[in-house]
C-alpha cells in the first residue's frame, strides 16, 4: 500500500527548541495529542497511534491466527481508518487473520449512497473483498421509507435494531463469526455517561466491554478503537490522506445523546484525559450483588421457561430472547402504518422522507 | 393563585416536584425527609433518640458534622436543632445526642468569616431564645494542621510507566496548603486536593472524638454532582464507598458511620427552605436559588453560572449540566443518585483473598493498578532519530532549558526510584499528579500512631473476611 508523506515545509526555517516533538525531541511537533496534550511530530504520532491499537488488540487477545474477520465499513472516518489499520497491523505483526469488508446499506439518499461509493474505493485501495447487505433486501424497507412513516425522531431506534441484525446476517453469509467495528473511546465514554444519566443499570456493567456477543450467538463483536480518541482518528486519516466520507447522517441523533455529547465536549476542554478516565470508571462500575442475583435468576428462569435452546424468532429465525424478535416487531408496526399512509398519500419513497425532514426542521 | 396541595387551606408559595406547598407544609416536607434518614435504621435511631437505661440514666449519642456555612449545612443544622428542642421538651430537659460541628478554614480571612457567621447564628432569634445551642459545639480547624508536625514525603509519578514512589522530604515541617494549591495546574485539581484535605481533617476529628455518627450536609444535588464527577475523574470504583452510610468507616478505625441526611432533598428545595424560614441572613458568601418560589418568576433565569466553562472544575460543570437539563429531563439528579446507590466496590479485580491497597493521597481503596492500566493503553516512545539534522536538534533540546527541566525531573525520578519506597496511588490521584508540573506533590506521611494502629486493625479485619 502506498501513502504519500505529507509535504515537508519548503522554506526550512531552523526550528526553535520549543517547537520540537515532546517524545523524540528531534522533529517538529505538529500535533497536540488530545489524549494527554503532548505535542508530537508526525512520525511519532503514527508510531504511538498504531502501537496503542496494536497493544489493545494483543492485550485483549482479540484475534487468533487464521481467524476470519469482517470489518464493519461505512466509509466514515472511523471505519476507514479501521480498515487501513487492520490491514497494516495484520501485515506488520503477522496476526494471520483474513479480513473482509462488510457494509450495510440503510438506504439513506444523500448519505449512505455516497459513503458506500467511498467504501467501494477503499475496497480497491486496500485490495480487500467487500460484502454489502441492504435493509431493502433484508426487510423490504429503506431507512428513507421508514422515516417517511415513523418520523425522524425514531430513526435511530429502527436503524440501530436493523443494523445489528444486518451485520450478523452479513457475517453469517460470509461464514464469519467476528465483526470488528470502529467504535472509539469517545463513543464508549458517551455511552457510559448516558447509561448513568438514564439510570440504565442493565447496560451499565457491559458498556465498556471490548468484546460483546448476544447470548447464544456465534458472532462476536470487538472494538479495537476502544481506547482511541476520535480526534486522533481524524488526525490520522488526515495525515495519512485516507479517502473517507465526512458527511454525517441526515437524520439527527437522538436529543438526549446530543446533551451528553455536549457535556463531554465541555469536559474535554477542562481535562482532555476525561475520555479515558470515564472508560476507566466504566470498567469499574459493578452492581450490588443482591439485585444482580435476583435479576439473573429471573432471566435464567425465563430463559428456561420459554426456550429450551436456540432462542430464535418465530418469524425470521434471528436470535431473540422473545418469541418474536425486536426487528420483526418493528417491521410489523411499520407495515401497519405503511398501509394507512399509502391511503393518505402515495409517498413511500425517499423524496417524501426528504420533505418530511425539511418540514420537521422548519417546525422547530 | 394556587392553594397548598397538602393542607388545602393556605396559599401555595412554593412549587417543587410538581406539587404546590404553603410555607408551613413545605418546611415540614423538607424536615421530614431529613428526619427519616436520621431515624431510618436502628444504628442511627439508637444514636439520635433519647434512650433510657433500666436504672433511669440515659445515654447521650455523640455526633459530629462537617460544616461549611452553605445552605445545606445550615438547613441540616436547623432541623437537627429543632429535633433537639423537641426532645428537650418531651423528655423533661433531656436530649438524645450532642453535636460537634467542624469547620475547616484555609486562612484567617475565612476563619473570621466563619466566626462572624457563627456569632450571627448564635445570636439570631431563632436559636437564642432558649439554651438549645448548649448541646451544639463548634470547632474551627486550620487546614494547615494537615501538614503541621508531620513527616512529609515527596510523591512522584513516573513519566513513562505511571508508577509512584516517595521519599522523605528534606524541608520537613515547612510546607503549607497554599504551596500545594499553588502547584496545581487548574481549578479542578485544586478543588480535588482541597476536598481530600477537608474530608480527612473532619474524619480525623470524628475519629478522635470517638463519635458514632459523622453527618455530611450534602444535598441530593451535590451528591449527584459527586457521583458523576467521580465517574468523569476515573474514580468510578469509589462511588459505592462515597455513598456508604451502612458500614463503619474502615479507613478511620471503624468508629463512626457517615450519614447523608439531606440525600433526599434537592438543593433548590434547601434554598427554598432558607427563604421560607427567613434564614438568608445567616449565610456566608452564598447566592440562593429561588427557582421554586412561585412569586419570583423573574428569578427563574438567575443563578446562571457566569464562570467561563474552561475555568470550571469538573463538579461545577456537572452542576451546570444538571441545571441546563432541569426543565426537560427533570429527574436526572435523582436518577443519577439511584444509579449510584446500586453500585458496589469492584472487588472482582482483586486477587482472591487479597485486600485492596489504600491510596496514599485520598485514602480510597485501589481495586486495580492504575499504572498497569495506563501502560496498556498509552505508548510514550516514538519514531527513532534518523537524520543528522534530527541528531542536531536533539542535542539542542538536551542543552536547552526544557531539556534541563526534563533532565532535572529525570534525575529526581531516578533518585527517588533508587532510594524511595513505593506508595500506591489510585487512578484519579495518579492522573492528578501526572498533570502537575514536575509530576510530584508533597504529602504527609502517616506516622500518626493512631491512624497507623487503625490501618493495621483495618487490614486484619478485612483479611479475616
Ligand atoms: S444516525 Fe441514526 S439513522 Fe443515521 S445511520 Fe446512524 S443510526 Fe441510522
Ligand atoms: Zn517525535
Ligand atoms: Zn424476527
Ligand atoms: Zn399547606
Ligand atoms: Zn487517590
Amino acid at each position: 500500500m502506498s501513502w504519500t508523506a505529507p509535504i515537508d515545509p519548503v522554506n526550512k526555517k531552523p526550528l526553535k527548541v520549543s517547537q520540537l516533538c515532546e517524545i523524540c525531541h528531534c522533529r517538529k511537533a505538529i500535533i497536540k495529542r488530545p489524549k494527554n496534550l503532548q505535542k508530537i511530530c508526525k512520525e511519532c504520532f503514527f508510531y504511538v497511534f498504531e502501537t496503542e491499537i496494536h497493544n489493545t488488540i494483543v492485550n485483549n487477545k482479540l484475534f487468533y491466527k487464521g481467524e476470519r474477520v469482517a470489518v464493519g465499513a461505512s466509509g466514515g472516518k472511523d471505519s476507514t481508518v479501521l480498515c487501513y489499520i487492520m490491514k497494516l497491523l495484520n501485515e506488520r505483526h503477522n496476526y494471520g487473520i483474513d479480513i473482509q469488508l462488510l457494509s450495510i446499506d440503510e438506504g439513506i439518499v444523500g448519505y449512505r449512497d455516497d459513503s458506500l461509493a467511498t467504501v467501494k474505493r477503499n475496497q480497491k485501495q486496500y485490495g480487500l473483498p467487500l460484502e454489502i447487505v441492504s435493509y431493502k433486501e433484508l426487510y423490504n424497507w429503506t431507512m428513507d421509507e421508514i422515516v417517511a412513516v415513523a418520523g425522524i425522531r425514531n430513526s435511530c431506534t429502527y436503524c440501530g435494531v436493523f443494523r445489528r441484525q444486518a451485520l450478523d446476517r452479513g457475517a453469517q453469509r460470509l461464514g464469519i463469526n467476528h465483526i470488528v467495528t470502529g467504535h472509539n473511546a469517545d463513543d464508549m465514554a458517551e455511552t457510559v455517561l448516558m447509561n448513568i444519566l438514564r439510570g440504565d443499570v442493565a447496560r451499565l456493567e457491559k458498556s465498556t466491554s471490548i468484546i460483546t456477543s448476544s447470548s447464544g450467538s456465534p458472532i462476536k463483536r470487538s472494538k479495537p478503537f476502544k481506547y482511541t480518541y476520535q480526534k486522533e482518528i481524524v488526525l490520522y486519516a488526515h495525515y495519512k490522506k485516507l479517502d473517507y466520507f465526512s458527511t454525517e447522517c441526515t437524520y439527527a441523533p437522538e436529543a438526549f445523546r446530543g446533551t451528553a455529547r455536549e457535556l463531554m465536549k465541555n469536559l474535554e476542554g477542562i481535562r482532555p484525559s476525561c475520555i479515558i478516565d470515564i472508560i476507566h470508571s466504566g470498567e469499574n462500575l459493578v452492581l450490588k450483588e443482591k439485585k444482580k442475583r435476583i435479576v439473573s435468576n429471573q432471566s435464567e428462569q425465563q430463559a428456561k421457561k420459554q426456550f429450551a435452546d436456540g432462542n430464535r424468532c418465530e418469524r425470521c429465525n434471528y436470535l431473540s430472547s422473545n418469541k418474536i424478535c425486536k426487528g420483526c416487531i418493528l417491521l410489523e408496526g411499520l407495515e401497519k402504518s405503511r398501509a394507512s399512509v399509502s391511503i393518505e398519500c402515495d409517498s413511500a419513497n425517499d423524496g417524501a422522507a426528504r420533505t418530511l425532514r425539511t418540514l420537521e426542521r422548519l417546525s422547530f | 393563585m394556587e392553594v397548598c396541595q397538602r393542607c388545602k387551606k393556605e396559599i401555595a408559595i412554593i412549587r417543587s416536584r410538581k406539587e404546590f406547598f404553603c410555607n408551613k407544609c413545605f418546611t415540614k416536607f423538607v424536615s421530614l425527609k431529613q428526619r427519616k434518614r436520621m431515624m431510618g435504621d436502628e444504628y442511627y435511631r439508637n444514636v439520635f433518640k433519647v434512650a433510657y437505661n433500666k436504672d433511669g440514666t440515659h445515654e447521650v449519642g455523640k455526633v459530629v458534622m462537617g460544616f461549611d456555612f452553605q445552605s445545606s449545612c445550615l438547613v441540616a443544622l436547623d432541623i437537627i436543632i429543632e429535633l433537639l428542642r423537641e426532645q428537650y421538651h418531651q423528655h423533661g430537659g433531656r436530649v438524645g445526642f450532642t453535636l460537634d460541628i467542624v469547620s475547616v478554614y484555609q486562612n484567617n480571612k475565612t476563619l473570621n468569616h466563619f466566626k462572624d457567621a457563627w456569632e450571627c447564628i448564635c445570636s439570631s432569634e431563632r436559636y437564642s431564645n432558649d439554651r438549645i445551642l448548649d448541646y451544639v459545639k463548634i470547632h474551627f480547624i486550620n487546614a494547615d494542621t494537615f501538614y503541621h508536625k508531620k513527616n512529609l514525603m515527596q510523591i512522584l509519578v513516573h513519566n513513562i510507566n505511571f508508577d509512584s514512589m516517595a521519599l522523605d522530604w528534606d524541608e520537613k515541617y515547612n510546607y503549607s496548603i497554599e504551596d500545594l494549591l499553588k502547584a496545581c495546574p487548574n481549578r479542578n485539581t485544586r478543588n480535588d486536593f482541597w476536598n481530600i484535605i477537608v474530608q480527612h481533617t473532619v474524619k480525623q476529628f470524628a475519629m478522635q472524638t470517638k463519635c458514632s455518627v459523622l453527618i455530611w450536609g450534602n444535598s441530593m444535588t451535590k451528591l449527584a454532582d459527586q457521583i458523576l464527577g467521580l465517574v468523569i475523574k476515573g474514580r468510578g470504583a469509589n462511588i459505592a464507598a462515597s455513598l456508604d452510610s451502612e458500614s463503619l468507616d474502615k479507613a478511620y478505625g471503624n468508629i463512626f458511620k457517615n450519614l447523608y441526611p439531606m440525600k433526599d432533598i434537592l438543593l433548590s428545595e434547601i434554598d427554598a427552605y432558607i427563604i421560607c424560614q427567613k434564614m438568608d441572613s445567616l449565610l456566608v458568601d452564598y447566592t440562593l436559588r429561588k427557582s421554586l418560589i412561585i412569586s419570583d418568576e423573574d428569578s427563574k433565569k438567575e443563578n446562571v453560572n457566569t464562570t467561563l466553562i474552561k475555568n470550571m472544575s469538573i463538579n461545577e460543570l456537572v452542576r451546570k449540566y444538571y441545571e441546563d437539563m432541569e426543565g426537560e429531563y427533570s429527574n436526572i439528579i435523582s436518577t443519577v443518585l439511584r444509579t449510584g446507590d446500586k453500585l458496589q466496590a469492584p472487588t472482582k479485580y482483586l486477587e482472591e483473598g487479597t485486600i485492596p491497597q489504600i491510596c496514599f493521597i485520598c485514602s480510597n481503596a485501589i481495586y486495580s493498578n492504575p499504572s498497569v492500566w495506563l501502560n496498556s493503553i498509552t505508548v510514550d516512545e516514538g519514531h527513532p532519530i534518523e537524520t543528522e539534522e534530527e541528531k542536531e536538534y536533539y542535542k539542542q533540546w538536551k542543552e536547552s532549558k526544557m531539556g534541563v527541566e526534563t533532565e532535572q525531573y529525570l534525575k529526581l525520578r531516578d533518585y527517588i526510584w533508587n532510594n524511595g519506597d513505593a506508595v500506591p496511588l489510585c487512578y484519579g490521584c495518579t492522573i492528578n499528579l501526572n498533570g502537575i508540573k514536575g509530576k510530584n506533590v508533597i504529602w504527609p506521611r502517616n506516622t500518626d500512631k493512631e491512624l497507623q494502629d487503625v490501618l493495621n486493625e483495618y487490614q486484619i479485619n478485612a483479611d479475616d473476611k
